[in-house]
């Protein structure tokens, strides 16, 4: 399936882009983040990253929605 | 909550990003009654509906130009709510206290200097936007049932910010100072815990680094 991944922050200066549109063999989000990983090879833990699908925070085991947009984030950083 | 307020805030909306979920009380006839909802907004549209009085639905679209005249003309007023703006925080107009609070408790995050030794010439935050405002909104709500709060504003500054610009502000107006003190660390800490808001600082040596927090995640253990 298609979907497409956002990236922000630390991931996003990693990856060197800040969307990407990506044909996957992936169904879980957690399978994604490994796909993520061996394309772009981000040095964070996964431990310390959050997921989203459509705009809400998801489980690492929540199965893909395909065309969703998917965006992992490192730890916040706000106020 | 009751009362019309003039807000250059939203008057301002045309012309700045703003992103932000608010609950707002249509204050439109008396057939209307007050109904609370919630209106989301990007840019420069506006489309809200809510439902009225006797269960009539009332929506509403428009340019945030023409939000600002209804609010201005008291056809709306603005109540609980989080904001994420590029707009300076400093110029937001006041919380809209009601009268049967007691206590209003502010806490303004300023950019400082200097951060872990090294000395910060600015900042620059960055946001997921749509889930940003949701994240800030459920904070607001969680808060005013936690606390029993008669009002509460949060809002986030992103873009490029300088050294001693207000990064973040917290309002809370309650009956007693107890209760905004608690309600005013709480709502900061879950906004730092929870929101999705990235932080770049720029250093005095001319490189930059993103600030990573020291607290261990709790997504994935969910």
């Amino acid at each position: 399936m298609t979907v497409t991944i956002r990236y922000y922050a630390r991931l996003k200066e990693e990856a060197g882009i800040a969307q990407e549109t990506v044909d996957t063999q992936a169904r879980t989000v957690d399978a994604l983040w490994i796909e993520a990983v061996a394309r772009h090879g981000f040095t964070l833990e996964a431990r310390l990253i959050k997921a989203a699908q459509a705009d809400e925070f998801c489980s690492w085991e929540a199965p893909l929605i395909p065309g969703a947009l998917v965006v992992f984030m490192p730890p916040v950083a706000g106020g | 909550m009751a009362g019309a307020r003039i807000s250059p805030f939203w008057l301002r909306l045309g012309r700045a990003p703003v992103l932000g979920v608010l609950p707002v009380h249509l204050r439109a006839s008396p057939s209307l009654g007050f109904a609370k909802t919630t209106i989301s907004f990007a840019q420069s549209r506006v489309a809200f509906a809510a439902l009225g009085g006797g269960g009539h639905l009332w929506q509403w679209r428009g340019t945030c130009h023409e939000l600002g005249l209804l609010l201005r003309f008291g056809v709306l007023s603005m109540s609980d709510g989080f904001l994420l703006t590029e707009d300076r925080l400093e110029d937001l107009p006041g919380l809209v206290v009601p009268a049967s609070s007691g206590a209003v408790v502010v806490f303004w995050g300023r950019v400082r200097d200097h951060n872990e030794g090294r000395a910060v010439t600015g900042l620059e935050y960055s946001a997921y936007p749509e889930l940003a405002v949701k994240e800030g909104q459920r904070i607001v709500a969680e808060a005013v049932t936690r606390f029993g709060l008669d009002a509460v504003r949060a809002a986030h500054r992103v873009g490029n910010l300088a050294i001693g610009d207000a990064a973040v502000v917290v309002e809370v107006a309650s009956g007693h100072r107890g209760e905004g003190f608690d309600a005013c660390r709480w709502i900061i800490d879950e906004i730092k815990d929870r929101v999705p808001i990235w932080k770049c600082e720029h250093y005095l040596e001319g490189d930059r680094a993103w600030v990573m927090c020291h607290h261990e995640p709790t997504t994935k253990d969910k």
